[in-house]
């Protein structure tokens, strides 16, 4: 019998259709990959399983009854449970508190604290998840965390599982573990659905593999029949293509050097004494899995962080100060966060498309500013980037994702800044707005200028990058051109299993 | 009497609506909402215990109808932040102008002055074996401060409170209603600003004055914040207030001008803000409605 | 929020209006409550306070204060910060100007009054600015900080006028302002202050300032998404204490104007919470600095007509305050407006994103 089977579910966020009629099965113990690039519409899916989201149309039959999931609470009573990307826990409270909240065990009307751990250290020791049921969860790991959540939704007897994008702060040793756990509770009879977009993931722990692409199923497939060139092409409806790439015609004399960085926070070293430089016409890549130092790198480079050391050369001229020196002296910056540090969400297209610019004499003089040349400017940065918008006076919140990111691209491009840091230019992104970025990238480089490329999505540094360099725990492992890395060195370097044989070139 | 003995006597009696207030204020703080209207709960409660005071001739009656103009306002409150998502300090200091511009009108309606109502009965004192002749309020204060760190820290819906205000997204997520946590702050809060209130016009004074808050609910914020938002350190926290407005009932002697006695409360909230909490965390969810 | 929806100005004003009919409708109970016909109440204030020449010059007099302090509020909530301490700005202001005034050797009027005026304003901007060190400095709470001074203000105030600076007749109240320190009268015959003037350059100013220069622009930025603003490199945290010292120098030309346009000299509780019902004028602005003034206007008009009306009949002038109290409830909070105006709202459809939702 099928634990889940979701029939034609449908989800409009306002105008945008996340969803669309889409089915889903889940059969009873297996373990079902749920397989899309960002913005498939896998997230959206498996919250209207747990009841997050209230489909607009589409039936969902949990263990052959079919149910309303109004909230999550009736979810977690179908035996659903969710483990989430980012996750749901009370970082002050402890493992146990955080485990048992909503059906915590009582003595009178009191909290029975006592029995809660001793129930939680029982269920972690016997689910294949060990932790100290007494730890308060801000001092864990990210790892230690992810086994909280697991805990967490087990407690509530949940007989199906589902995890968004579970390995994607996890270091490998991590990600065995929890694929062996995984296994154990398959073998328990659990049904466990994998949100991801890591195609070997899929092939390593899934039985079956559900495939979306803009809201639609694209289809769903037995691993056996499979392989990661086939579902690949699923994902992203159209050939895996590294035709995309385009190396540098002529890479020239360095840019921008960094020399030295490095950066302690409470003592625990965030970057070592990190070297690089970018050359004109160059893309430079820096492939890392999240969390590995990378936020801190960008921050350093645009003057938002102070670090405990660092020499930078634009142009062989010492940059230093603030964030308003690192721009004035060439220094661009595309943030990884559009919304949080990008835009203002609440401020229109012209607004936004000379934030940081504000300064230039084409924009203010004498602290005044030039109105009509914004006005021109932003139609012109409308124009030559394609943002789709009613007009330049638009708040940038009416805005798509893309777009909202082409005004960002638009306005750090367009300032024809020597170097720029760009980290996750088309996080988010649909498919063509992030070709056309990515074009925007080439056509700069072409130039003569030089990218510092900062992205979480390997493929994207693999097409764009003309040299990858690879960050471990904020060490550099490698600097190589992108031509002599294949996807087992990569796979290699950004976990830090080479570290020794490879070291700096 | 000593005048260390009187100093303390003192401190205590003017820490006591402080103190229930700020009791209150945890509860709601602790689900999410800064409680800015405290100040507005404390007034409409001081209001109402008076008019039921006054037209039942029943100090007790008085104490119930001063909960429940408090509760009412609070439960206004609880609807525009919870429901309707308005700015939680915005909707505070609206709804304190509401209580001022009510109490004011009707105080006129009623007694045809606007600066304050006629005398009426107040509340029962009692014989305490240390402190002696107190107002009642007194030990149901430390016991209400008691038994709201019990239920805040050791029981279910305690944990479930703090998960609502620490996050509420993941309070969504285990099937705790938000909504629900967050009223039931409300109420409380709601319902300890109506004691406070009673406290001031029928415990402490036999009348009803105008603006006799005095910024004690703003105060009490500040001692949330100094007292952890914890109901027993917002009760210990309440005590340097006491202390500080007590200044005023010792030097009587006007060797030190009456306003600047008046002063001190409101100097050591800003030296307490500034110099003591630094350290103190709030509920990380104030202001967020766990939607999305 | 409905903020990030690009809702029809038509149906914004629309339900504006209809916040500002319910308020008066509340105070309309009140005022029923009070035994008065409420519509017959409301046409007395109307004609008390729009009905001659002189009932405007009053009502103007009355809106004088509220549009220091509206502006001030509303300056300082642009860049986001809730400057809740004009009352004791303005305090501040007020007690300053009296001091040198009422105090210094006076000089020739045209250098007095402005040089009273910009001391004075800086003193509460100053008094402003220290509430947004501390919070920077020391993490300390704005909104508990701002409230504080207020009272501490008002009570030094206080201090100083039954102390200190006590008239012969006991009187709490400074010396009377020499003719050099006094800003005249904006028409003969009536006790309109010509600070009304000031006032409105204000408005312009402000409207420029926020509109049109750079530092509105950073202010504008650091009001909606102050992460954004530091990303682009603009110093936020002197930004935001120069807000403060700006919002506080518009909240003491209120006490200052006061002083030397209307009572020329200072008495204690001159202020009748010219602070929080500037907060009522702004948020009826809903942000509008030019808003602000017809906004200050019709709170001035309900004032002076139902003191005008209160001169006949004993209504309760506090009235007004709930009606204040009720049009920052639902100006700020337009969720519930939306909730209410349901049927205006069909007619206006507006394109909300439903927040959440796709895939990170």
């Amino acid at each position: 019998m099928n634990s889940v089977e979701m029939r034609g579910i449908s989800k409009n966020f306002g105008t945008v259709q996340a969803l669309n009629g889409v089915d889903f099965t889940l059969q009873k113990g297996e373990i079902h990959a749920v397989l899309g690039e960002n913005g498939a519409g896998k997230t959206t899916l498996m919250k209207v399983l747990f009841g997050m989201h209230k489909p607009d149309g589409g039936t969902i039959t949990v263990n052959g009854n079919q149910v309303m999931l109004k909230d999550s609470l009736s979810a977690i009573q179908c035996g659903i449970g969710m483990v989430h990307q980012h996750f749901m826990l009370v970082p002050v409270l402890s493992v146990a508190e955080n485990v048992v909240a909503g059906c915590e065990p009582k003595k009178g009307i009191l909290f029975d604290r006592r029995q809660a751990e001793e129930e939680v250290q029982a269920l972690a020791e016997e689910s294949g998840f060990p932790i100290d049921a007494r730890a308060v969860v801000e001092t864990l790991s990210v790892g230690q965390m992810q086994r909280v959540e697991i805990l967490k939704a087990l407690y509530r007897g949940a007989e199906i599982l589902i995890l968004d994008e579970p390995t994607a702060v996890l270091t490998p040793i991590e990600t065995a573990e929890l694929f062996r756990a995984l296994r154990k509770l398959k073998a328990d009879g659990k049904s466990i659905v994998i949100i991801t977009h890591k195609l070997y993931e899929v092939m390593e722990i899934a039985d079956r593999c559900t495939v979306l692409q803009d809201g639609r199923l694209v289809g769903t497939k037995n691993k056996m029949e499979t392989d990661m060139q086939e579902l690949a092409g699923m994902m992203v409806g159209r050939a895996y293509q590294f035709e995309g790439r385009r190396p540098s015609q002529d890479i020239g004399a360095p840019l921008c050097e960094i020399k030295g960085l490095s950066y302690r926070r409470n003592e625990i070293p965030i970057l070592q004494d990190i070297a690089l430089t970018i050359h004109r016409g160059e893309i430079l890549g820096i492939a890392g899995i999240d969390g590995n130092g990378q936020t801190e790198l960008i921050e350093a480079l645009t003057g938002l962080l102070k670090p405990d050391s660092m020499e930078l050369l634009v142009n062989g001229k010492p940059v230093a100060g603030n964030a308003a020196d690192f721009l004035r002296a060439g220094v661009g910056h595309v943030p990884e966060d559009r919304t949080a540090r990008g835009l203002s969400l609440k401020c229109s297209v012209e607004e936004n498309s000379i934030l940081g610019y504000e300064g230039q004499k084409a924009f203010s003089r004498h602290g005044i500013m030039a109105k009509q040349s914004i006005r021109k400017n932003a139609e012109r940065l409308i124009r030559d980037y394609r943002i789709k918008t009613p007009g330049a006076t638009t708040l940038c919140g009416a805005l798509s994702g893309g777009n909202q990111q082409k005004v960002v691209i638009a306005r750090v491009f367009s300032q024809s800044p020597e170097v720029i840091i760009c980290a996750q230019p088309t996080r988010g992104v649909d498919v063509s707005a992030s070709d056309y970025i990515h074009d925007v990238m080439f056509r700069y480089r072409d130039e003569g200028r030089g990218i510092l490329l900062i992205s979480a999505d390997l493929d994207e540094i693999k097409r764009l990058s003309d040299t990858i360099a690879v960050i471990y725990k904020g060490k550099i492992m490698a600097v190589d051109r992108a031509e002599n890395f294949d996807d087992n060195r990569l796979g290699m370097l950004m976990t830090g299993s080479v570290a020794a044989q490879e070291g700096k070139e | 009497m000593s005048f260390l003995g009187l100093l303390i006597i003192s401190a205590l009696r003017s820490s006591i609506p402080v103190a229930l207030a700020a009791i209150g204020g945890t509860f709601s703080a602790r689900c999410g909402i800064m409680p800015m209207g405290m100040e507005g709960f404390i007034l409409i409660g001081a209001f109402g215990a008076t008019c039921g005071a006054y037209y039942s001739g029943n100090p007790w009656v008085g104490l119930l109808t001063g909960i429940l103009a408090a509760l009412l306002l609070a439960l206004l409150h609880g609807l525009l932040c919870v429901r309707f998502h308005m700015n939680q300090v915005i909707c505070g200091i609206g709804i304190n102008m509401l209580a001022s511009g009510i109490t004011a009108s009707l105080t006129q309606i009623i007694w045809s002055t606007r600066a304050n109502s006629e005398a009426t009965v107040s509340l029962p004192r009692i014989m305490l074996p240390v402190f002696g002749n107190s107002s009642i309020l007194l030990p149901a204060t430390i016991l209400i401060g008691l038994c709201g760190w019990a239920f805040m820290f050791r029981t279910p819906w305690g944990l479930r409170m703090r998960i609502v205000g620490e996050k509420p997204l993941a309070a969504r997520t285990l099937g705790i209603s938000i909504v629900k946590y967050r009223f039931a702050g409300e109420i409380i809060v709601g319902v300890l600003c109506g004691l406070a209130g009673s406290y001031l016009s029928i415990d402490h004074v036999n009348r009803f004055a105008l603006g006799m808050s005095a910024g004690r609910g703003y105060i009490a914020v500040a001692v949330n914040i100094l007292g952890g938002f914890n109901p027993i350190g917002s009760m210990l926290g309440s005590l340097v207030f006491g202390f500080a407005a007590s200044l005023k009932n010792v030097f009587t002697n006007g060797s030190i001008p009456s306003q600047l006695l008046d002063m001190c409360p409101y100097l050591v909230t800003i030296l307490t803000v500034t110099f003591a909490v630094r350290h103190v965390r709030g509920p990380a969810g104030i202001g967020d409605s766990g939607e999305g | 929020m409905g903020l990030l929806g690009k809702q029809k100005p038509v149906y914004v004003v629309l339900r504006t209006l209809v916040a500002l009919l319910l308020a008066l409708i509340i105070g309309g109970i009140v005022i029923y409550v009070a035994e008065f016909n409420p519509l017959q109440a409301y046409k007395l204030i109307f004609k008390g306070a729009f009905g001659s020449v002189n009932a405007i010059l009053t009502t103007l007099s009355y809106a004088t204060p509220l549009l220091f302090t509206g502006l001030a509020f509303t300056f300082a909530q642009r860049g986001g910060v809730m400057n809740l301490g004009t009352e004791g700005q303005l305090f501040v202001g007020a007690i300053v100007a009296a001091l040198i005034g009422g105090y210094l050797p006076p000089l020739p009027r045209i250098f007095f009054v402005p040089l009273i005026l910009l001391i004075s304003a800086l003193a509460a901007g100053l008094y402003g600015a220290l509430a947004a060190c501390l919070h920077i400095r020391f993490g300390a709470n704005l909104v508990i900080l701002t409230l504080m001074c207020n009272y501490v203000a008002q009570l030094f105030c206080g201090y100083l006028t039954n102390g200190p600076l006590v008239d012969d007749q006991g009187i709490a109240r400074t010396a009377k302002l020499p003719p050099q320190a006094q800003i005249g009268k904006l028409v003969s015959g009536h006790h309109l202050s010509a600070s009304i003037l000031l006032g409105a350059a204000l408005v312009i100013g402000v409207w420029y300032l926020l509109g049109h220069t750079r530092f509105g622009y950073r202010l504008h930025f650091m009001g909606t998404n102050p992460l954004s603003a530091e990303t682009a490199g603009i110093p936020t945290k002197k930004l935001m204490i120069l807000t403060m010292l700006l919002s506080g120098m518009l909240a003491g030309l209120c006490g200052a104007t006061q002083v030397m346009g209307v009572q020329y000299r200072f008495t204690d509780g001159f202020s009748s919470g010219y602070g929080f019902e500037g907060i009522a004028v702004s948020a009826l602005a809903a942000g509008s600095p030019v808003m602000v003034f017809f906004s200050a206007v019709l709170w001035g008009g309900l004032k002076s007509g139902a003191s005008a009306v209160n001169r006949i009949a004993a209504l309760p002038m506090d009235v007004i305050s709930i009606i204040q109290a009720f049009i920052v409830i639902f100006m700020v909070a337009p969720e519930l407006m939306d909730a209410l105006c349901k049927p205006i709202a069909k007619a206006f459809p507006s394109h909300k994103a439903e927040k959440g939702g796709a895939d990170e």
